[in-house]
């Protein structure tokens, strides 16, 4: 960590042309020179040095800055009815997509302790609609209604561009329409209960003034382009003779005999998946708010949305993790193929009074990643005992917690211990999630002490003095041979689709599997629910 | 004769010394020894109602040959300023997450910017109106600290 020299080259020979001084104020008055062209460089956007370039900008986003807008880029390719929003606004009142009708509704979902990506969108979607005009409305949803209550977003509002409002609701109305948008959230720790984030789609909806869903505009698109778009829906609108509102539909409903529902579902799993044995995690609510009660039998029907049945109905398993009030039922449920499916439940009390509801879900590909319902692979991850104790060759995380290091899969299956596997890398960011599934480990093992993390390197890398240096290339990389056999490479997932989280019991079976984002509750039920039975 | 000649050249580098001087004021940073890295275009978007994070953003340059690293970030109007990343998943799903620190390249330059990585500043207790600066100081793993003027800037 030496400090290199601060000026350029000294002359061999300083007593050959000039003297001392001369040199002095040369060499000064050069490196002056180098220091202004940099920050006129730096000034104008420009990257001075001219060597490697870490960017962390955003992949994958859209770059709209050019003049010409390819709008059809934006559009969906498909046009039909925008699903339903029906939420309460800031003034505590319902608020419908429906509402607005007449003009465009930019959507989009965030939540208002979110720091850089919502309100660089606000300022964005802000920037579009003013200029637009033609009575454009922006509707931001709340995907965190725990601390986005109504007079929360009373405040916030009044920080949004004109022709912005915010809605929220219960957990279980927010998560239905999220779900119905195809949006995806979840709670994600930083290490303080009162300062966790929330991970979430972040693309912004553009519904026409007929109530039709026209186009959707990834993170980083930028206002010109958005403007474009706008431009098209509206020359492009048709208002439908019978003018059925846009968004009136029941959220889940399938058009199959359903009972009448006084439940609303929430599904909180984050990834469920089909091919057998997939858990999913449910929480229940009641117009009073979330039912909490272990002793309700729980039963779950797997429906296609036609409403045909997939197999016989399945009890779900009350839990309740150590310390958390809420209560969650897992229905361990088979659904046939990756897609969208419904989810019929039927909650019994214990004086025999049946309500029932239902919610949506979409089922993933699991490929050929390590099969839930099956046995865990026996093979062992490397632990830093097995390098003498040097981290380095284990985990590529600069600040790592020992205790992801210390079991290999291999003991904790010898040993009958349920263990939750982590597959993912810190340094190696062949995608920009990579890490994340770390650090959330690295919060959850202060939880659940008595079970192994085990953080698994996917990627092959050697340490040249004490840095990881990758095997391949980002673009590249070659798996472990561990990684290799919880398929965690396999089709149609590809070796970057990591992070990969897998939760095996104490008899060796994989229970809970996650790809890419994970809540913390998740683990959190799984874990309990492995816990209760032993 | 080689006095005045001195005398000359010293007066030349003093004067472009003060040019330098002068730029620097309102571009951002100050520049300890050459290895410290550079910060430009440093702004800071103000928080959205009282208790809600602001975000700051800038351009880091590491013209040394040696990389450095961002560690730690503080200023005066914020009870504390985390380093954060933003970060998306292959569904387009966005997180942020608190990064123990942000590696500078030698010779190269990282770009904390909406999407990517940012600087959260907590607790903001005195957040000046847009237009107007803020002072952070951010400390790097060797280059120490270097202390910028971000400008407040909706957006």
């Amino acid at each position: 960590m030496a400090r290199r020299p601060a000026s350029p080259g000294q002359p061999s020979d300083p007593a050959a042309m000039f003297d001392g001084a001369f040199w002095l104020v040369a060499v000064l008055a050069a490196g002056m020179v180098v220091l202004m062209v940099v920050r006129l460089l730096a000034d104008a956007g420009g990257v001075p040095g001219g060597g490697a370039v870490a960017s962390a900008g955003a992949s994958g986003t859209a770059s709209a800055s050019a003049p010409s807008v390819d709008v059809s880029a934006y559009l969906e390719p498909v046009v039909t009815a925008a699903p339903p929003l029906e939420l309460t606004g800031p003034d505590g009142q319902p608020m419908s997509l429906a509402d607005f009708q007449g003009a465009p509704v930019l959507v989009f979902f965030g939540y208002t302790h979110c720091p850089d990506v919502c309100p660089a969108t606000i300022g964005t979607v802000g920037l579009a609609v003013d200029a637009f005009g033609e009575g454009t409305r922006a509707v931001f949803v709340s995907v965190d209604p725990e601390r986005d209550t109504i007079p929360w977003l009373a405040e916030f509002v009044r920080f949004m561009p004109g022709g912005f409002t915010a809605v929220t609701g219960t957990a279980a109305e927010v998560r239905a329409v999220a779900d119905d948008w195809g949006v995806r959230y979840a709670r994600v720790e930083t290490g303080d209960a009162e300062a966790y984030s929330m991970s979430h789609t972040a693309d912004v909806f553009v519904v026409d003034g007929a109530g039709q869903l026209r186009a959707r505009f990834p993170f980083g698109t930028e206002a010109p382009a958005m403007i474009a778009v706008l431009r098209e829906v509206a020359a492009t609108t048709v208002t439908p003779t019978a003018a059925p509102a846009p968004s009136v539909a029941p959220t889940t409903a399938a058009p199959s005999p359903m009972p009448v529902a006084d439940l609303t579902i929430e599904v909180v799993s984050s990834s469920v998946w089909s091919g057998g044995a997939s858990p999913v995690i449910l929480a229940l609510h009641e117009a009073t708010g979330r039912i909490n009660d272990p002793t309700l039998t729980v039963a779950v029907q797997v429906l296609a949305v036609d409403g045909t049945p997939a197999g016989a109905p399945v009890a779900a398993v009350a839990i309740q993790p150590r310390g958390i009030a809420d209560v969650s039922y897992v229905a361990t449920v088979d659904i046939p193929s990756p897609g969208t499916w419904n989810l019929a439940v039927t909650a019994t009390d214990a004086d025999g009074t049946a309500r029932t509801g239902a919610a949506g879900v979409v089922a993933r590909d699991p490929g050929g990643t390590a099969a839930l319902g099956a046995p865990a692979p026996i093979i062992d991850t490397p632990t830093a005992a097995d390098f003498g104790g040097d981290l380095t060759w284990v985990t590529t995380d600069p600040a790592p917690d020992p205790r992801l290091s210390a079991t290999s899969t291999g003991d904790a299956l010898a040993a009958g211990r349920p263990f939750v596997l982590v597959v993912d890398s810190y340094s190696f960011k062949v995608t920009p999630a990579c890490g994340k599934a770390v650090v959330m480990a690295k919060q959850l093992v202060h939880r659940w002490t008595d079970v192994p993390f085990i953080h698994h390197e996917p990627y092959r890398y050697t340490v040249v003095t004490t840095e990881p240096v990758l095997e391949g290339s980002l673009t590249d990389p070659r798996l472990t041979e561990t990684a290799d056999a919880w398929g965690t490479g396999s089709q149609p997932w590809g070796v970057g689709s990591m992070p990969w989280v897998f939760v095996v019991d104490g008899d060796g079976i994989v229970r809970a599997k996650y790809q890419g984002v994970m809540g913390s509750a998740d683990v959190d039920v799984m874990l309990s629910l492995l816990d209760q039975r032993g | 004769m080689r006095t005045p000649h001195s005398l000359t050249l010293l007066a030349v580098a003093l004067v472009l010394v003060s040019i330098v001087a002068a730029c620097s004021s309102s571009a951002a940073s100050s520049s300890p020894s050459a290895t410290t890295p550079t910060v430009s275009g440093a702004w800071v978007r103000p928080p959205m109602g009282a208790d809600r994070p602001a975000a700051g953003y800038m351009i880091i340059a590491n013209a040394g040959s040696e990389a450095d690293a961002l560690i730690a970030a503080a200023s005066a109007i914020a009870i504390s300023v985390e380093i954060h990343e933003t970060t998306t998943d292959a569904s387009g799903t966005m997180g942020m997450q608190p990064v123990d620190k942000i590696e500078v390249p030698a010779g190269g330059s990282v770009s904390l910017e909406p999407g990517g990585y940012h600087l959260m500043l907590m607790g903001v207790t005195e957040m000046p109106p847009v237009g107007e600066m803020v002072e952070i100081t951010l400390t790097f793993e060797t280059g120490g600290d270097v202390v910028v003027q971000a400008e407040v800037k909706a957006g």
